[in-house]
C-alpha cells in the first residue's frame, strides 16, 4: 500500500494501527541515523528514537498536517538528541581522549574513496554538537536551510554560520591529517 | 574577486553537493553551468593569492571526501530489525500505562469528592465567624440579638449563643494574661522614655514631672495611653547611677591569663602614638 504523508498521518490519528507501522517503518531510518550522528552509540540512538515516535505518535494530533513530517521528526529528534547529550555530559567521563589524533596518517593510499568516508567520518564526530547535527541534517538528511532552521528553532543565518564553520573545519582536519587529492 | 568571495564560492559548491540532485530542477539552486563558471573564477583567483590556494585545496579535498561519504554505505548505522516492533510495543505500553492511570485515578477522585461534600455537610450549619470581642468589652457578656446574627443560622440560636460567650471569656482571659505579663516590660520603658524626655528637654521637664503620664508630648500620648500607668517612677539619673553603679560592681579586673589571652584586642597606649613617625621630626629636608 502507497500513501503520500498526509494521508499517512490523517491514518495515524484516525487509530489505524497499519498507519502507525507504516509510519514508523517509513521513517525511522532516519531518526536512528541522525541520533546515531549525534550520540555515536548505537544503543542511545535506538533508545533516542523509539523516544522520539513515542513522543510524535502522541503529539500527531497536534501536528500541522499542512507541514511535511519529516522536519518535524527530525526535530523532535534533534531535540531529544540534545537532551540525551546533556544528560551525558553530567556524566563522569570514563577516559581522556588521546591527543595524539590528528597527526598524519602514514597509512599509504588514503586517497582511497573508502578512506575518504572514513576520515570524513572521524572529523565529524569530532564537531561540536551544534555543527555536526546541521552538517548531518543538511548533507545526511537533505534539509534545506530553512527546514532545518525550523527544526532548531534558529535563524537561517546561523544555520548557514555554522554550517560554513563546520566545513572549514572538517577540510582543516582533513589537511592535519594529511589527506589529499 | 576578493578572498571573502573565493569562501563564499566554495560553499555554494558544498551546497550543491548535497541538493543539487534536489533542487537544481526545481530552479532553486545555481545551474551546474553557472556554478562551473563561478568555481572557474575561483581558481583564477586562487592562483594569485597563496591562502586561497590553500583553501581550494582544503575544499576539494572536502568536496571529494563527502561525495565518498555520501555514497558509502555506513554498516553501523543499519537497523536492528526489533527496533520498530520495539517502538511499536512501546507506544502500546505507554497508551496501555496512561489508560491504566486514569483508571486508578478515577476511585482516589471519587474519594477526595466524597471527603469534600462531607466535610462541606458538617461545616454548614455552624456559625462560620463569631462576632470579635473587643479588648474593653466585658467579660461574660453574652452576644445580643442584634450582634452576628446574620452570619448566625437560625435553627440552633442557643448553641450559637453559648459559643459565642465561650469566645468572649477566652479573649478576655488572652487580653488579661498579655496585660499581666507585659506588666515589668511596660514599667521599664516607660523609665527609659522618662529619663530620655527629662534629658532631651530640660525646660519641659517640670512640665513632665508635674504630668507624670506624659502627656505634655504629643508623641508620647498613644504610648502612655497603652502602657500601664505606675504610681511612682524614679528620676532618669538616678536610675542610670542605679544601672552604672551595678554594672562596675559586677565586673571584675581581668585575671593574667585572660589578658595574655586576649590581649591583642587591647587598645594600644598613648605613648606609642606619640612616637608614630608623623610626629617624629624629619630628618632630612628643611
Amino acid at each position: 500500500m502507497t500513501m503520500d504523508d498526509p494521508t499517512l498521518v490523517k491514518a495515524v490519528r484516525s487509530g489505524d494501527p497499519q498507519a502507525t507501522r507504516l509510519l514508523v517503518e517509513r521513517f525511522h531510518g532516519i531518526v536512528f541515523g541522525l541520533c546515531y550522528r549525534m550520540l555515536n552509540h548505537r544503543q542511545d540512538a535506538e533508545d533516542v528514537t523509539q523516544e522520539t515516535f513515542l513522543r510524535a505518535l502522541r503529539a500527531i494530533f497536534g501536528f500541522d498536517s499542512a507541514r511535511p513530517i519529516r522536519p518535524w521528526l527530525l526535530e523532535i529528534a534533534a531535540n531529544r538528541c540534545r537532551t540525551a547529550l546533556a544528560l551525558r555530559m553530567r556524566r563522569p567521563k570514563l577516559a581522556p581522549v588521546s591527543a595524539a589524533e590528528d597527526h598524519a596518517d602514514p597509512r599509504p593510499g588514503v586517497n582511497d574513496p573508502d578512506n575518504l568516508a572514513g576520515e570524513l567520518e572521524r572529523a565529524v564526530n569530532r564537531l561540536r554538537p551544534e555543527y555536526r547535527l546541521v552538517f548531518s541534517l543538511y548533507h545526511e538528511q537533505n534539509l534545506s536551510y530553512e527546514e532545518i532552521a525550523q527544526s532548531l528553532d534558529r535563524p537561517v543565518g546561523t544555520v548557514k554560520t555554522w554550517l560554513h564553520r563546520a566545513r572549514a573545519e572538517l577540510a582543516e582536519h582533513l589537511a592535519r591529517r594529511g589527506v589529499e587529492c | 574577486m576578493n578572498c571573502q568571495d573565493c569562501d563564499q564560492i566554495w560553499n555554494q559548491l558544498l551546497d550543491a553537493e548535497s541538493l543539487s540532485r534536489a533542487r537544481v530542477a526545481t530552479g532553486l539552486e545555481a545551474s551546474p553551468q553557472l556554478l562551473a563558471e563561478r568555481e572557474q573564477a575561483a581558481c583564477t583567483h586562487a592562483l594569485g593569492c597563496s591562502r586561497c590556494r590553500q583553501v581550494q585545496t582544503n575544499y576539494e579535498t572536502l568536496r571529494r571526501a563527502l561525495r565518498a561519504w555520501v555514497s558509502s554505505a555506513r554498516p553501523e548505522m543499519t537497523l536492528s530489525p526489533a527496533l520498530v516492533e520495539r517502538i511499536l510495543a512501546g507506544q502500546k505500553t505507554g497508551s496501555s500505562r496512561r489508560a491504566r492511570r486514569w483508571r486508578a485515578a478515577l476511585p482516589l477522585g471519587a474519594a477526595v469528592a466524597a471527603v469534600a461534600c462531607l466535610i462541606a455537610l458538617v461545616l454548614a450549619p455552624l456559625p462560620w465567624r463569631p462576632e470579635r470581642v473587643s479588648p474593653g468589652s466585658d467579660r461574660g457578656r453574652p452576644p445580643g440579638p442584634a450582634s452576628g446574627s446574620a452570619l448566625r443560622p437560625s435553627n440552633r440560636p442557643s448553641d450559637s449563643r453559648v459559643l459565642s460567650a465561650a469566645l468572649a471569656d477566652a479573649t478576655a482571659a488572652t487580653w488579661d494574661l498579655a496585660r499581666t505579663t507585659s506588666e515589668p516590660a511596660a514599667r521599664l520603658g516607660r523609665q527609659v522614655l522618662t529619663s530620655a524626655t527629662q534629658v532631651e528637654y530640660p525646660s519641659r521637664a517640670g512640665a513632665s514631672a508635674a504630668d507624670p503620664a506624659g502627656s505634655s508630648y504629643p508623641g508620647l500620648d498613644s504610648l502612655t495611653g497603652v502602657l500601664p500607668v505606675v504610681p511612682q517612677a524614679p528620676p532618669g539619673s538616678a536610675l542610670l547611677q542605679q544601672v552604672g553603679d551595678g554594672l562596675s560592681a559586677s565586673v571584675r579586673p581581668l585575671s593574667s591569663t585572660a589578658r595574655q589571652a586576649f590581649g591583642f584586642l587591647r587598645i594600644p597606649s598613648l605613648e606609642k602614638t606619640d612616637n608614630s613617625p608623623l610626629h617624629q621630626p624629619a630628618s632630612k629636608g628643611a
